[in-house]
This record gives structure tokens, sequence and C-alpha cells, in this order.
């Protein structure tokens, strides 16, 4: 069932006007960007809790499409996946612009930095409302563009390198994207997002060519965003940027909406018939990517570096669901998207927390810091646990469903996989919280605070949510339900 | 609404009446001034010639009392009226940044020089696109090489002579190799308009075949070089960067394209499609555009001046052109059209913003952009503008040329041309965004910090924000310019 | 044999191909802008000769009345061609006349009217091309 709402546009577009307002309020009064950019979150959220009612009840929320030319339309259409990733997206974007506010006290270009926070609000919000490529590609480059003056925000010869190594990444997958919706048009006719993919690609392709070859071209070029080895490496450079972008780009917006589009392909352009024939090397590539991440975790000393790689591997986890091509492997990938962005943001948001207070980075700095930030720690501590898969915690959840299904899909090594990728996920988060806690500080160490109060509230409400999300996790698989059968 | 039919005559016309009362002029702002005045008049009568091809379709006016063959005609159809128009609008948003930036560079002697040179070109160009007779058309391109060669050598430095010396030698070869071609062509059909060469031409074309040949291959070199198709583009990069900013604009956006539409013209109408399927045109065009691509990119990358850069960025703009003509379908034709409009106004802005930067602040290379984009917000944001344009990011009418011509070539089976369009974006990025990059994300160096951001004369200012509007506006909805210009595609 | 009396009989045609050749090959080759210039007239000159004598018709007169002479079209050389010439030497004429002027800039500027020499000082003055 279709409803009809303009309001839809509004997600995208009110981050954009809050940061027109933004950049005129801030001439003649002070502190107007922190203003306009939680405004602008809080109305998004609220926006979407609308949308998610929706769509939970049965609807597919859509605007009609804008005609660009003959060929290409801008079409936003929510659907079940679409409102779960935008209603993630702007829940937990309204707790990291709160935490924000705190984190960057001091620093350099303010303006300049919730400016672009909160365009990046509204690009992810079109990527999760996108109904076809076409609309999905042009997000997708503008979420590079935006995301860029974040990297490189402390302007430093290290961020501008990590920029330029992300631009490079983002922009050569983007293209690789291109020449895939290219063929997918010349192809098919169409750009749209259907649910069970294109017809087109069940049967065999003109000049013999095999439907593999066209995925490819999707796998590695939103593969690129989605931190699949071996096109991982942006992603830990891009640790030099303030923790609330890494957090937002770990948990929210650049390698969510990287996965997210990957399922939009295999589900929605296509198909599951499709890729049931060759997904087996697309699922084992994947299958390397998480080890590969893991193991590099546990070589890291720089905190913030060994979460990214902590993510890489992570989002394995989802794309091995996605790509297993089964209603229990996908269910597995998407409530890993969910429980996977709550555990890394507050696990970021720890880290920032302990830059703050210490100026520390590396892990060996940090030597009985539990006794001073007992909170932070604890909720660190409680973060780990919920990645390794502990029940009843949310990753457990998420790791139960990927087992399932890769036992239904006949690949019992794949959780063979997922347990041992699980031992190495402890093997690098416990021992840091046995640092914290277990280990007699230093005198540095003994001098410094709890984290302040406008990091540590978001803290704290993220740390239930992701509580809430193991808790409540068969809420939101029951709302994925209703998106599978038409899906498969 | 017939009197339209008279407006491109009149164009012409009030173009160069405009170009010969300069000298009369009493002062320069009245001769900038009147500059803009007669762009702007012409912009409006183009406006009117392009809505009277879209509701009556083309049209052939006769400029002298004797009709054609005898006399000359002018035809008028969807590709001329189109670009008469871009011509027309684009010169008017030149010259009103002219005002303000003219005597800036070129030695107030010259300004009226200047600006009847530039009346004469935007009228010759004009010319070459409106007439249906090629003794005609080789006149116009005449002026035009003239004219171009003037703008450039008006600012009177070294620098700007020699490259003027350069470009007029070569575009006198091309001009005697063209001379040469229309006297064979005159030599076996005995008519000189284009249409009555294309009706004799069928018929005799077997007998002369060797004729045939050799025109058509003078026709491509001549043109050819003076359009800067690879590897005939050499004389370019001197050229379009040693010239005063308004001048590299007007020779980036519009010169180039004159001569390749006087180019497009000849082939499809003296020769036309049954021609064109004979001759090796379409490996050529596509080997050569593709070449224009690759290289032009990799040596725009080395460059370290803002302008030179630019002007071979101008080389690889004009080999996607060439790359969509190769393709021979009407997708890829609208493509290269669109692309006509692209360029014009991406590169325009773009050398514009290049002028304001060195006039402001006196810098020329990109090393030295460092932290400039608070220092000129509104240049660099415009110029930032026109670069993702040029890299090809969707909701820019550069993403839309792009999306044009890959999807001719994948119609046309040829998708070694898209991934050439692809990877050429990618190496556009690669010199254009670090300019944005160190402007907006670089701090400056030392001695160069401060001060508050420079207060642009509206002169300056509002062209380029046009410019920029209607990259973004020609981006999301390039339907109706579309749709006018596939109309022009008929012979494919 | 045969190819010997069709060269014989397109004359015009070899004639004017080769100083076209030589026009262009000095006004590519050669280092001297004044010889640069006088190949391009050649050039030019070249073209113009193989034009005009395309109008040309055996056994008619030049098209100029003559008191009460004849209008019959049928008695005349086509004049098209001289016409279309005098514009062309029009051309060529303003063409030289600015590679000229040009050419006295850079003797001023310079000293020397051979680009060779003058790409020689440019780089050596100020180190970039």
């Amino acid at each position: 069932m279709e409803k009809t709402m303009w309001l839809i546009y509004l997600p995208v577009l009110l981050p954009v006007l809050g940061l027109v307002l933004m950049i005129r309020a801030s001439k003649k009064y002070i502190l107007m960007e922190r203003v306009f950019s939680i405004t602008s979150a809080v109305l998004v959220f609220i926006i979407n809790v609308g949308v998610i009612y929706w769509v939970s009840k049965g609807y597919t929320v859509s605007v009609p499409p804008l005609k660009v030319n003959n060929f290409l339309q801008i079409h936003f259409q929510v659907d079940r996946l679409g409102a779960l990733f935008a209603f993630l997206a702007s829940l937990m974007w309204i707790f990291v612009t709160v935490y924000s506010f705190g984190y960057m006290r001091g620093h350099a270009k303010q303006l300049r930095y919730f400016a672009f926070f909160t365009v990046c609000l509204g690009i992810t919000m079109g990527i999760a409302y996108s109904a076809n490529l076409f609309t999905l590609y042009i997000f997708y480059e503008l979420l590079t563009v935006a995301t860029y003056p974040l990297v490189v925000h402390k302007e430093d010869k290290k961020a501008l390198d990590a920029g330029k190594k992300y631009l490079i990444y983002s922009f050569s997958g983007a293209a690789l994207i291109l020449i895939g919706m290219i063929l997918v048009y010349a192809l098919t006719g169409t750009l749209d997002f259907v649910p069970g993919g294109g017809t087109a690609f069940r049967g065999a392709l003109p000049m013999g060519v095999p439907v593999a070859a066209y995925f490819v071209l999707f796998f590695v070029g939103f593969g690129v965003k989605s931190a699949l080895v071996p096109l991982h490496s942006w992603l830990p450079a891009a640790m030099v940027a303030p923790t609330p972008v890494s957090a937002l780009l770990h948990a929210v917006a650049v390698v969510k909406a990287g996965v997210f589009s990957m399922t939009r392909a295999v589900y929605y352009v296509f198909g599951p018939e499709a890729i049931k024939g060759f997904n087996a090397y697309f699922v084992y590539i994947v299958a390397f990517s998480i080890l590969f991440g893991s193991v590099l975790a546990i070589g890291q000393t720089n905190l913030k570096r060994r979460l990214a790689y902590s993510t890489i591997s992570q989002l394995g986890y989802v794309l091995l669901g996605v790509l297993l091509v089964n209603s229990r492997g996908y269910t597995g990938g998407v409530l890993h998207i969910v429980n996977h962005g709550l555990i890394k943001i507050v696990l970021f948001l720890c880290a920032g927390a302990i830059i703050t207070r210490t100026g520390k980075t590396e892990i060996n700095q940090l030597k009985g810091i539990g006794k001073q930030m007992p909170v932070t720690m604890g909720i660190f501590a409680l973060a780990s646990v919920c990645l390794v898969g502990i029940p009843p915690t949310n990753g457990f959840v998420s790791k139960w469903y990927l087992s399932l299904g890769s036992l239904d899909a006949g690949q019992p090594l794949l959780v063979a996989v997922l347990l041992l990728s699980a031992l190495l996920t402890a093997a690098y988060l416990f021992p840091i919280v046995g640092i914290a806690f277990f280990t007699k500080g230093d005198r540095e160490i003994q001098g410094v605070e709890e984290a302040p109060r406008s990091m540590l509230y978001p803290l704290v409400a993220l740390a239930f949510l992701m509580l809430a999300s193991g808790a409540f996790a068969d809420r939101i698989i029951d709302f994925l339900a209703g998106g599978l059968e038409e899906a498969f | 609404m017939e009197t339209v039919r008279n407006f491109p005559v009149l164009i012409i016309y009030i173009f160069f009446i405009g170009s010969f009362i300069q000298p009369l002029v009493r002062n320069v702002r009245i001769s900038l001034l009147l500059t803009v005045a007669i762009s702007a008049v012409s912009s409006a009568a183009s406006a009117a010639v392009v809505y009277y091809v879209r509701t009556n379709g083309d049209f052939l006016f006769d400029v002298a009392p004797w009709s054609a063959p005898w006399g000359i005609e002018l035809s008028i159809g969807t590709l001329e009226a189109f670009v008469i128009a871009v011509i027309c609008s684009v010169g008017t948003l030149i010259s009103i940044y002219g005002i303000g930036m003219v005597e800036k560079e070129i030695p107030a002697r010259n300004i009226k020089i200047y600006n009847a040179l530039f009346l004469a070109l935007l009228g010759s160009m004009t010319g070459i696109a409106a007439t249906g007779d090629i003794f005609n058309m080789y006149v116009f391109i005449e002026i035009t090489s003239i004219t171009a060669c003037g703008i450039i050598s008006v600012k009177d430095d070294k620098k700007s002579i020699e490259a003027t010396v350069k470009y007029l030698v070569y575009s006198s070869l091309a001009s005697g190799c063209i001379l040469l071609a229309i006297a064979l062509l005159y030599g076996i059909t005995g008519n000189l308009n284009i249409r009555y060469i294309h009706h004799h031409l069928t018929e005799v074309m077997y007998l002369y075949p060797r004729n045939v040949l050799l025109a058509s291959c003078l026709i491509i070199v001549g043109f050819g070089l003076k359009a800067a198709m690879f590897p005939l583009h050499f004389w370019l990069p001197d050229a379009h960067s040693s010239a005063p900013t308004t001048s590299s604009a007007v020779l980036s956006a519009l010169v180039l394209k004159a001569y390749s539409v006087g180019l497009i013209k000849i082939l499809t109408g003296v020769f036309g499609i049954v021609v064109m399927s004979l001759l090796p045109l379409k490996t050529i065009l596509m080997y050569l555009g593709s070449g224009a691509v690759l290289i032009g990119s990799l040596l725009a990358m080395t460059q370290s001046r803002i302008k030179r850069m630019l002007a071979y960025s101008s080389v690889v703009q004009m080999g996607y052109i060439f790359l969509a003509l190769s393709l021979f379908n009407r997708t890829g034709f609208t493509g290269a059209l669109f692309q006509i409009l692209n360029h014009a106004l991406t590169k325009t802005l773009l050398f514009l913003s290049a002028g304001n930067i060195k006039y402001y602040t006196g810098k020329e290379s990109i090393e030295q952009l460092k932290g400039i984009g608070y220092r000129m917000p509104v240049t660099m944001a415009v110029f930032s503008v026109g670069a993702l344009s040029m890299v090809g990011l969707p909701m820019t009418s550069g993403f839309n040329s792009k999306w044009y011509i890959g999807y001719g070539a994948i119609e046309a089976g040829k998708i070694g041309v898209l991934i050439v369009i692809v990877i050429s974006s990618l190496l556009n990025a690669a010199y254009y965004l670090p300019v944005v990059v160190s402007a907006f994300f670089r701090r400056p160096s030392p001695g160069d910090e401060i001060q508050q951001p420079v207060n642009l004369p509206w002169f300056t200012s509002v062209p380029m924000i046009v410019m920029a509007v209607l990259i973004i506006v020609l981006g999301l909805y390039p339907d109706p310019v579309i749709n006018f210009i596939s109309g022009a595609a008929k012979i494919f | 044999m045969s190819s010997v009396v069709h060269l014989a009989n397109n004359y015009i045609y070899i004639a004017s191909f080769t100083l076209f050749l030589i026009g262009f090959s000095i006004l590519l080759l050669n280092s001297n802008l004044i010889k640069k210039i006088i190949g391009m007239n050649i050039m030019d000159t070249s073209v113009f000769l193989l034009f005009i004598s395309q109008g040309y018709i055996k056994g008619r007169k030049a098209p100029i009345l003559e008191g009460g002479g004849s209008v019959n079209p049928a008695e005349y050389v086509n004049p098209v061609p001289s016409a279309l010439i005098l514009t062309g030497i029009v051309v060529a004429v303003s063409v030289t006349a600015f590679l000229l002027a040009l050419t006295v800039k850079l003797y001023n500027l310079y000293g020397t009217v051979d680009m060779d020499e003058i790409i020689e000082i440019r780089r050596s003055v100020d180190g970039n091309s």
C-alpha cells in the first residue's frame, strides 16, 4: 500500500535549511551553529518516527518522482529497510550532536564542523529514502563530498592525507557504481528498486555476460564505503577526524550507507534469485574481511584505530548476512546494522571521552583509568560484551541469526568463522577493559575526572538503547519480517 | 512572428555595427557598456530564435534578394539556434564581468579595440553557426581567427604576443586546409551552398572519390586544429593561459565550440551520413577523443598554474565532444550538444574565478592558493561548483553530459568509451579537487593570513553566481534543453 | 602512359598542390617569421589559383560587358570564383597584416624574428615555457 507523504522531503531538506540559517545567524549571534544543528536533528527524528509508524502499519511512504531527464528520476520511497535505517540514523544523530557540543568546545572552525555535520544528516536521509539507483548514487556521492571537510577538520598533514585517501577510494568506488548503473539501465530499462530484483537478471543476459560480472561492479563500488577488505584502508586513516565524526563514520552514516546500498543492490536490483547462483564466492571474500579485520585489530595500539579495524570486521557480518540470501541471514545482517551501530557508537564516544579528559590515545597509556572514569569505562565494558555476542545482548541475537542463516545456506564453515571472530573480538576488546580496571594508574591518570556531562548523558542514553535493542530484538525482527516476503 | 526569421542576420549585423562603432566611443566605460548592451540585445534575439525554431521548425533565410544557390542563405535549425543562443548568452555574461575586470589586465589604450574585437568575434561565431554557405563560413572562420588572436595580443606583453603568433600561424595553416577543401568541393559540385553541394555530391561522389576523400580529410584536420582536437591541440595551453581573463573565457568556452559546430555542420550537411559512414570517422574520432581525454588529463595534472591547467582541461572537455560525435547515435549527439553548453558555462566560470584570484591576490599557482577560500569566499565557492561539475558530480550539468555520452556509448556497443569517460572523471578530480581543498582546508602560508574577505563588485560576482546557479539548475532539470537539442540529432 | 596524359591534363591541380605543399611546409617548418608569412601567402595563393582556374571554360571570354555586348551567359567564363577569390585575397591580406604587425612587435621586444631564438631567449630569461 502506498501512502504519499510530502513530509518526507523534509528530513532531506531541513538540514540544508538548518545549514543556511546557521551560517547567516552565526554572523550576529554566537552558538547559533549548535542551536540549528540540534534543532534539525530533533525535527528530522520526529518526522522519522512518523514515517516508521506508517511503514510498520504496512504502508510504503513515498512522493512522486522528479524527472531529471528522459532516463533518470529522483524518487523517494520509504520501505521497511529504508525506514529502519533512517530511524536509526536520525536517532543516533541527536545524541552525537549533543556529544559534539561537549567534545568540540574550544576547537577551531566550529561553524564549519556543525554545518557539514548537519548537512550529512540530510544526505543520509536521502540515501535511506532513495527509491532508485540514481537517487542513491546522487546522495552517495554527496555524502563523500560532505564528509570530507569533517575528516580533514584538523587541517594538519595527517588529516589532509587521510582526506585525500578517502576521496580517492570513495570516488573510485562511485565511478564503478556509475558504470554499473548505466549498464543496468541499458539492460533493464529502469533503475528503480524492485523488491526481489529485476526480472532481467533471472534469465540469461545478452552477449552471454554472466550476471556476476555486473554484480562485481556494485560489489566493489559499494564495498569501498562498506570497508570491505582490501578496499578498507581509508577507514583507519580517517580516524584522524574528531571522535564524533569517527563515531558517525563508523556507526551511522558512511559505512552503514555502504552496507545499506549493498543490501539494496542485492535484494532490490539484482534479486535473491539471481544472486543465489554465485553468492558463494562473495560470501567467502566477506568472511575473509571479517577475520582480517579482527586479527589486525588485535595488533593496534591506538584505541581509535583498533575500533576502526573492529568496524571493518563487523561490517563483514552485515554483508555476510545480506549475501547469504536467505531470510534468517538477511534478518541477522540487517539486525546487525542496528546493533553494531549502537555498540560502535558507544565505544567511540567512550574513546572520545577518554581523549578529551586525558589526551591519551594509546591503549597502554590507559592504565587504571577505570577508577577515574567508572561510568565511561563501565559502559565501554558493557559494549564490549555486546559486541562479542554473549547472550542475552543484542550482539548475540544478530550473530545467532547469522549462524542460522549460514546453516540454512549449507555453509557450516561460516559458523566457525563467526565463532572465531567472536573470540578475536574478545581478544581485542577485553584487554582494554582489563587495563582500565585492573591495573594501577600512573599519576597523570589519577588526576582525571569523569567525562563532562554533555558527553556523559548522551553516552548513557545510547548505552540504554544498546541494551534495549537486545531486549526488544524481537520487535525489530517482527518489523523486518514484514518486508521479508517481498524481498524474497 | 515571422520577423523572427530576420533575427539571426540582425544579430550578426548588430555585433559588427557595434564593433565598428567602438573606436568612435568617447571613453572606456561607455565602450564596455556598449559591449554589454549589444550582447544582451543579441541574447534576447537569440532566445526568440530558439523559441521560433522550437515551434516552427528549421528555416532558411536569404540574406540578399538573390536566393540560393546564387545568393547566400542562412540555414537555422535546432543545432544552429542552440549554439547561437549559447554564444550570445555566455558572451553577455562574460562582457558583464568585463565591466570590472577588463581595465585591470588590458592597457587602457587598447580597451576600445578589445571591445571591438570582442563584438566582432561574437558576431563571426554566430555567423559560422548560422550560415548555409561554405565560403561564407570560411570568411566567418577567418574573422573568428583574426579576432580571437586579437583578443589575446591586445594585452600587449611578451607572453601574449608570442602566444598569439603561434596561434595565428597554426590557425592559418588550418584555414589554408579548409580553403583547399572548399576549392575541391566547388570544383566537383559547382556550388557553395551546403544543401546544394550535398545534393550534387551524392551524384558526383563516385566519379571523384579522391577529391571527396581529400576534401573530408582537409576539413577534419583544419577544423580539428582550430577546435583543439588531439593531437592538434598543442597551441592551446599557451594561447589560452597567456590571454586576459575574459579572452581566455571566450576562447575556451565559445571559440572552440564555434569551430566544432562548423565541423558538425559541414560533416553532416555537406557530406551527409552516407559519406560519413564510408569514411573511418567513427574510429578516428573515437581514438582521438580518447587520446584527448586521457592524455589531456595527465598533462593537466602536471600543471602548476591554474590557467594552464584550465587550458588543458579544455582539451579534455573538447575530447568528450569528439567522443560523443564518434558514436553516431542520437543520444551521443545530444550529449555532445549538451556538453557544448555545459563546458561553455563551466569553463567560463572557472576562468573568471581564476582571473579574480589573480587580480585580488596576485596568485597564479595552485600551490599558493592555500586558505584562500576564506579571503574570497564567493569566488572559491563558485569555483568549487565548477570543479564539481567538471568531475561530474550528480546534480551538476557536467554529470548530465557524461550520462548522455556514456549511455550513448552503451547504445553504440562501445563500452570502452564509457570506461574512458568514467576514468576521466576520476582524473578530473585529481587536478580540480586539490585546488578546492587547498583553498578551504589548508592553512595559508605565513605572511598571507589575515584579511577581510574581499568584497567583489556586483558586475564581477553576478555573472559568476548566475553561471553557478545555471550549472546546478541544468544538473537537476536539463529536460527543456535536452528535449530541444535532441531534435537536432535527426540524421542519426 | 595514360597516367602521364592524365597528369598533363590536370596541370593546374598539380601546380596548385605543389605550391600548397611548399607554402604549407614553409609556414610550418621554417623558423623565421617573415618567411612563415611568405609561406602562408604562397599557400593561400595556391588555393586561389585552384579556385579561379576552375572557373575557366575553354573558348569563352572574360565576363566583362563591353558596350552593347551580349548578355548570354554561355559566352562568358564563370565569374563566381573570381568574385569569391577577391574576398579570399582580402582575408589573406588581413591575416598577413596582422602577422606582420605582431612580427614588428616581437622584433621590438626580442631583437630577432626567428622563432627558435625567441623561444630560447624566453626559456633562459624566465625559466618557464
